[in-house]
């Protein structure tokens, strides 16, 4: 996908619940579930293809636990 | 570079109480993210969070103000519209907003929201709405669709809550699911520019006493639930808002009396 808009995606492992919202709804399929747990003995999401990233926003709106966020890179700073 | 777990932020972090997460709801609940939704819409609209009061009544939306770092009052569940009201006409240039749920205002509050609007008072209720009333495990609320008996194999016909808000007099009344993350925030910027009273219904539904009663499993079975059953429809008469209609749940900005 040669977007213009590029975005990395962020965990906080330790805020997870595993309701595996955040792989559904990806449309670009950039998450998968983790085989380890974190704290809570959840399976907390992991970014398997960074570079697939849309920057949608969408698994950081609805993660109900405010564990995954993304920031959107500019493009001069994709360049450099 | 990769940046280590302990270091990481999430944008709307300067607004919570970041030690008491996780939170106490469930995997996959709405709530958190119609909180997601009213934080961001606070930060796009620039509003002062010291100049923000969050009312709050039972359940599990009444610990949304455990959770914020906003000046909140938790009310009992009969006096929350009644005590919003009053907090407005004490300090008329604070916002007031409302979470409440279907046991507040389909229990109890439902003759306060009438009282409330002739007033005249100005608020921002968001009424998570479940069509359950979780505290009696799996109980019914007035909101329930009769698709689903009662314990006893009774059915009850649920309101209209649009057409019941509207009639009453509400100024602004939008209906969302969590699903519309996005539209809920705009909804939320808009309302909080309005003069009345505006309401903005969340259908959220609840994934323990849902999934116990065998209709909708996980999180995700919902989420692709919703999105089947959402139609977007804002011009749609208010009847046709009614949840009991089965083949699909209308949403969309359903009311805007004083538009800019």
């Amino acid at each position: 996908m040669n977007s213009a808009l590029k975005a990395e995606v962020y965990v906080i492992e330790n805020r997870c619940k595993g309701c595996g919202v955040c792989i559904e709804v990806c449309q670009a399929d950039v998450l998968e579930e983790s085989c380890d747990v974190n704290a809570q003995g959840y399976n907390f999401p992991v970014v398997k293809n960074s570079e697939a990233c849309l920057g949608c926003g969408m698994c950081e709106m609805l993660c109900p636990d405010f564990a995954i966020y993304i920031r959107v890179i500019e493009p001069e700073e994709t360049m450099s | 570079m990769e940046t280590r777990t302990s270091d990481r932020v999430h944008p709307v972090d300067s607004f919570l109480c970041t030690d008491l997460f996780p939170s106490s709801w469930c995997p996959g609940c709405g709530i958190g993210t119609v909180v997601y939704s009213f934080l961001e819409a606070v930060r796009e609209c620039g509003v002062d969070l010291d100049r923000v009061m969050l009312l709050t009544g039972s359940g599990c939306t009444g610990s949304v103000a455990d959770y914020l770092r906003v000046k909140s009052q938790r009310a009992e569940t009969r006096f929350l519209l009644d005590q919003a009201a009053d907090t407005g006409l004490v300090d008329p240039d604070r916002n007031i907003v409302v979470f409440m749920n279907n046991a507040d205002l389909l229990i109890s509050g439902a003759e306060d929201l009438a009282r409330v609007t002739k007033r005249g008072a100005r608020m921002l209720v968001i009424h998570v709405n479940n069509i359950l009333y979780v505290i009696t495990r799996d109980g019914l609320v007035t909101n329930t669709p009769y698709t689903r008996p009662s314990w006893d194999g009774r059915f009850e016909l649920p309101f209209n809550l649009p057409e019941l808000a509207i009639s009453y007099g509400v100024h602004y009344f939008a209906r969302w699911t969590p699903l519309h993350a996005g539209w809920l925030k705009y909804s939320i910027v808009e309302a909080f520019s309005r003069k009345g009273i505006a309401f903005i219904e969340v259908l959220s539904p609840c994934v323990l006493y849902e999934g116990r009663a065998g209709s909708i499993g996980d999180a995700v079975e919902r989420i692709k639930l919703y999105d089947s059953y959402a139609v977007m429809n804002s011009n749609a008469r208010t009847a046709q808002f009614d949840i009991r209609n089965s083949s699909n749940i209308v949403i969309g900005e359903i009311l805007d009396r004083n538009a800019s």
